[in-house]
């Protein structure tokens, strides 16, 4: 009796999971490449993810048929976030101020004002960049670059509402005059071309990554212990708990109906832009995901065990096409 | 599927799949039910309040005494602590009644944040807890940011490694939370990472390693690293990350065969975050080996034993069921090992604007907590998330929210069955242990060394006022609005009870100069710690000068209180007539009389110590006395006044005076032969006067001249006291020396070579002198002094 309820148990138990799983593969063993905390593709054969150990920065490429190491050419810490133009102009931030640039197969290191970790990355053009970043710490700075396409300037920030904010994590926009970013303790910051403003979005989770296809298709990720989303439709925030999800990294838009998010320990979905109503697609890992994009008809995640802060320093990535409908 | 992802469909499902898994759970219940092995509460996991779990393995029993050093050790500015504290030692908040349960109200603290217009909660200070003190003396600031402020008592870790084990299912099995049943009991998990929370007033925690390491950084200033995969999977209970990570999931806990239950036998990731801090001593504070044996320790803490029901006590069990306080109170959760008895549901709920304290965290909205757990509840008041309860039936009255109807049935019970359900709750363990203070029951005062009495004591008096002594008092006497301690021995009680105490409970004096004059707040020079309600209590905001005050030990007090105040004045040289370069003046009090006690030696004598530190230090009203000048006669709270009374003042008096004198020790005599010698060469006995006669001529070796002495560097300005300048303080008795850390009056010095190369102005030369002394002789007078 115990066992044929034991097995009824099981049966059910395995019928709880999604119903209709993309189909996610493992797009290269990432077990010794270090953690992977970001990746940005230009094409189905131009992807690139960044990350590395604390004090030694990786960048891999894909071109297609395989993934590899770009020669860096320089010691660099660990590497946070990478964006794009063209296929051929590269920006990535990193730890201790670190700011590379280059063209996908040889990249140099630019001066930066700030020895703050950088979190993110994103412009409108080359000659238009922000770099954000921040340890998090009472000792340390919440930090915004930006480039002219000349050099890189600290930028001054209004006196927030939101206390104690001492990192920014993640940039994005829809145009040179339609900035956000996004960091600790539930901060937004919009800029309009000319000024910053603080947004207050209802919830005072770290918020962790932003994208959109839009000024009116915003949707900003974040949660540390519980996952939380907000979505921006061009009047007002929308923000939700995830709970029990746990803390969301990761978020993608190339439709303005659909949010791609990466999380913690696994976590993978679509979440429906309007009604923020969850598709799970996460992986069968405790191994933590960090950053999803999608290029040509390819979405890409990655991440890293991140609990284990003194290593060894594992990542982790995955890939999957779009669906006919995506 | 590999075991990992197995542990990962669970978890996957518990966090993804709520209502599918409640039904999944309903089942298993349903299958276990029908089983012939029913679970049972297993009979090995139970022991006396702060004993380890009778299946302790012998690896496991070694890091639980190793992690209860760590816990009762007085952590130094060396060791890491700081810059910001509330205590110096794990076991401050964890005491009650011994070393892994809870705390009277002198170690409450508040939660911090700022509630923002979108409605959103944000922490402030240190990651929402705000801290008291500061390492260089300073009071730690209030967070420009926070506009909301919750009350906590610390909560008591007993059989915590139990209810780690309990599997995520068995917990969301009781939850109900759009109270589908109709019941008026709802129920939430709360979730921590997409972990089932279970530990914290708010079951905001679901790691007991995250449980220890925040509270360490926060209330400590102690910084951490994670520990490694290796470490985690060594623990009682291990985490699941770190058992997959080597491939395995059972508890080392217990050898558990099924597979399916070793999956989920593991608690969940600890927070992966390293603490750290700008103190000068580097990250991590406190190395990996002490967090592993710090967390061991909690995981092992046995579950209290529960009496055997009586039929009174079963009558009462009844009484819980018929009230349904069981709806949350459930009477056990299942584990690996069985039916686990903590009186818990471990969800939310929301207990109403009665209880409510605004504190969001993860899930948990303002007014929800946790159901507490009830097994050892009888030695672990106060009560409630604030300690507002002085006692079990205050709790049941104060409940509210989904607490309520139980509250109202108990309410319309009678006296006698109230006491029946009273009796049950008490007989859930630990009740042997009960003490209205920290003196064990029991408990003789020892005979010889810290804490005996003086010869000639009249011994049950001594042990009657020495509880005395050492008792809580409850908010229903009278304590607060604002205090220091809910009892004398919260200051006192380094080595034992009548000590000195550690920097975590010095006492904050400010004020503020404008130009050379001192201006006291209106409000006196004190800034207590504590308030009876959830807020910080006055400080003066353009403050300027400001001590803290560490607490000297009482050993011997009755003797300097036994010196004739001419045998004091005698000392005095207030012009150096003798041209030496000390002075030292007898603090002539405005009455005329002679203080000797306090570090201004500002109080006169035992009595009036007694009273100005009940109200000053407890917030107790005292009644007038025509021979007194000390104590507050009225405050604000609602207690009548006098909240204790001449016996109760008495009785304080009479233990301080016959607390015996500290003991001499000596490990190498010639060597503290030799720094006897180097005393008074290098002129320490010009103040620290070896000893003054009591007026029958004994002598107390007190090692002070009870004289104020300017001592303090060039730069100091200091805070006066009647005819005290703000410069001057006491010569500190050095008896005792060896256990009274830290030293000086600000406690800023961790050893006594600190304290030493911080004497200036009268002291200058005998510094000098001592910097001078060749590397045997300092020894010598260190060993000396450590010999007092």
């Amino acid at each position: 009796m115990r066992c044929y309820l034991l097995m009824m148990l099981c049966a059910v138990l395995a019928s709880c999971g999604p119903t209709d799983d993309p189909q996610w593969e493992e797009a290269f063993d990432a077990t010794e490449t270090g953690w992977l905390l970001s990746t940005y593709g230009a094409s189905d054969d131009n992807v690139f993810a960044v990350g590395g150990e604390p004090t030694n920065g990786v960048i891999m490429h894909f071109d297609g048929t395989e993934w590899s190491p770009v020669d860096v050419g320089m010691p660099v810490p660990l590497l946070n976030w990478v964006h794009g133009f063209g296929g051929d102009d590269y920006f990535i931030v990193g730890n201790g101020g670190t700011i590379l640039r280059g063209d996908g197969e040889t990249f140099t290191k630019m001066d930066a004002p700030t020895t703050e970790d950088l979190w993110g990355i994103w412009g409108s053009s080359p000659d238009d960049v922000w770099a954000v970043g921040g340890r998090g710490r009472p000792m340390s700075v919440a930090t915004v670059l930006r480039f002219d396409g000349t050099a890189w300037t600290a930028v001054d920030l209004p006196e927030l509402m939101r206390p104690n904010v001492n990192a920014f994590f993640k940039v994005w926009g829809s145009s040179a005059d339609d900035v956000i970013i996004v960091g600790q303790r539930g901060a937004l910051l919009r800029w309009d071309g000319a000024t910053f403003t603080e947004e207050l979005i209802g919830t005072s989770e770290d918020l962790i990554a932003v994208w959109g296809v839009g000024p009116d298709r915003v949707a900003v990720v974040g949660g540390r212990s519980n996952g939380v989303v907000s979505t921006f439709d061009g009047t007002e925030w929308h923000t939700t708990s995830l709970s029990p999800l746990p803390g969301i990294n990761g978020v993608f838009m190339r439709d303005p109906n659909t949010v791609y998010i990466a999380g913690v320990e696994g976590t993978l979905g679509r979440l429906d832009f309007d009604t923020q109503e969850l598709t799970d697609e996460s992986l069968f890992t405790r191994t933590d995901l960090h950053a999803i994009h999608g290029a040509g008809n390819r979405l890409t995640t990655v991440g890293g065990n991140f609990a284990f802060v003194t290593g060894p320093y594992e990542g982790i990535a995955y890939r999957r096409e779009f669906a006919a409908d995506e | 599927m590999n075991k990992a992802q197995m542990n990962k469909a669970h978890i996957s499902n518990a966090q993804k799949h709520t209502t599918s898994l409640l039904f999944v759970a309903a089942l298993a219940v349903f299958a276990l039910g029908g089983c012939d092995d029913e679970p049972v509460v297993p009979d090995d996991i139970f022991g006396a309040l702060g004993e380890p779990l009778p299946t302790s393995t012998p690896a496991q029993l070694e890091a639980f005494n190793r992690g209860h050093d760590v816990a009762t050790r007085r952590f130094v500015r060396e060791d890491g602590l700081g810059p910001h504290f509330n205590v110096s030692f794990c076991g401050a908040c964890h005491e009650k009644p011994v070393f892994g349960g809870s705390a009277g109200r002198y170690r409450n603290f508040l939660i911090v944040g700022a509630q923002l217009p979108d409605g959103s909660f944000t922490p402030t200070s240190v990651n929402g807890v705000q801290p008291q003190f500061e390492l260089d003396g300073s009071r730690f600031p209030s967070d420009d940011a926070t506009n909301h402020a919750a009350l906590r008592n610390p909560i008591p870790f007993f059989g915590i490694g139990l209810l780690a084990e309990i599997p995520e299912e068995n917990i969301l099995a009781n939850a109900d939370e759009d109270d589908t049943d109709g019941d008026g009991i709802s129920g939430r998990p709360n979730f921590d990472r997409g972990f089932v929370g279970r530990f914290g007033r708010k079951s905001q925690t679901t790691s007991i390693e995250g449980f220890i390491r925040g509270p360490l950084f926060n209330h400590l200033g102690i910084t951490t690293v994670p520990l490694s995969q290796e470490l985690k999977a060594a623990l009682p209970v291990p985490s699941q990350n770190a058992a997959d990570a080597i491939g395995e999931s059972s508890s080392a806990l217990r050898d558990v065969d099924d597979d399916v239950a070793g999956q989920i036998h593991a608690q969940a990731a600890a927070p992966d975050e390293p603490t750290e801090d700008d103190d000068g001593i580097p990250d991590p504070e406190l190395s990996e080996q002490d967090l592993f044996d710090l967390v061991s320790f909690t995981m092992l803490l046995a579950a209290p034993t529960p009496e055997a029901l009586t039929p009174r006590t079963r009558e009462g069990k009844q009484a819980f069921a018929d009230a349904r306080c069981n709806a949350c109170h459930v009477e056990a959760l299942e584990s690996p090992r069985g039916l686990i008895p903590a009186y818990s549901d471990l969800l939310l709920h929301d207990m109403g604007e009665e209880l409510a304290d605004g504190i969001t965290m993860n899930r948990a909205r303002g007014s929800e907590f946790r159901t507490q757990p009830l097994w050892g509840i009888a030695s672990v008041g106060p009560y409630l998330h604030d300690g507002r309860a002085d006692t079990l039936d205050d709790a049941i009255r104060m409940h509210g929210g989904e607490g309520s109807a139980a509250r109202d049935a108990y309410l319309a019970m009678s006296t006698e069955k109230q006491d029946t359900l009273l009796a049950f709750l008490v007989s859930l363990g630990g009740a042997s242990q009960y003490t209205e203070g920290l003196v064990p029951p029991g408990e003789d005062a020892p005979t010889t060394g810290y804490g005996a009495p003086l010869p000639g004591t009249d011994l049950p008096t001594f042990e009657r006022t020495r509880r005395a002594f050492d008792r809580d008092h409850p908010l229903s006497e009278g304590l607060g609005p604002i205090f220091n301690g809910d009892t004398c021995r919260a200051c006192h009680f380094e080595p034992t009870i009548g000590g000195s105490g550690p920097a975590g409970v010095d006492v904050i004096r400010h004020g503020r100069y404008e130009g050379d004059e001192f201006n006291a707040p209106d409000f006196g020079t004190v800034s207590h710690r504590h308030a009876t309600d959830a807020t910080r209590p006055p400080f003066l905001d353009l403050a300027n000068e400001i001590e803290t005050r560490q607490t000297p030990h009482l050993f011997g007090a009755g003797l300097i209180d036994a010196i004739a105040e001419s045998t004091i004045v005698a000392g005095a040289d207030p012009d150096d007539e003798d041209g030496d370069g000390i002075r030292g003046r007898a603090h002539i009090l405005p009455d005329g009389r002679v203080g000797r006690f306090g570090w201004k030696a500002d109080i006169p004598n035992l009595s009036e110590f007694a009273r100005d530190a009940v109200s000053v230090e407890l917030g107790l009203t005292v009644p007038p006395s025509p021979d007194h000048a000390f104590g507050t006669l009225d405050d604000e709270d609602d207690t009548p006044d006098p909240e204790i009374d001449e016996s109760g003042l008495a009785d304080i008096v009479f233990f301080m005076a016959t607390l015996g004198a500290p003991p001499r020790t000596s490990t190498n005599a010639t060597l503290e032969a030799r720094g006897d010698e180097v005393f008074s060469e290098v002129g320490c006995d010009s103040c620290h006067t070896r000893e003054l006669p009591t007026d029958r001529g004994e002598p107390v070796p007190l090692f002070s001249d009870l004289l104020l002495h300017d001592v303090a560097p060039a730069d100091a300005r200091g805070i006066p006291s009647f005819n005290a300048g703000p410069r001057e303080m006491r010569t500190a008795p050095l008896w005792g020396l060896a256990t009274s850390a830290p030293y000086l009056h600000n406690g800023r010095a961790f050893t006594i070579e600190e304290a030493i190369a911080a004497h200036a102005t009268e002291a200058a030369m005998s510094r000098a002198a001592y910097e001078a002394l060749s590397a045997e002789d300092r020894e010598a007078l260190l060993a000396f002094l450590g010999s007092l």
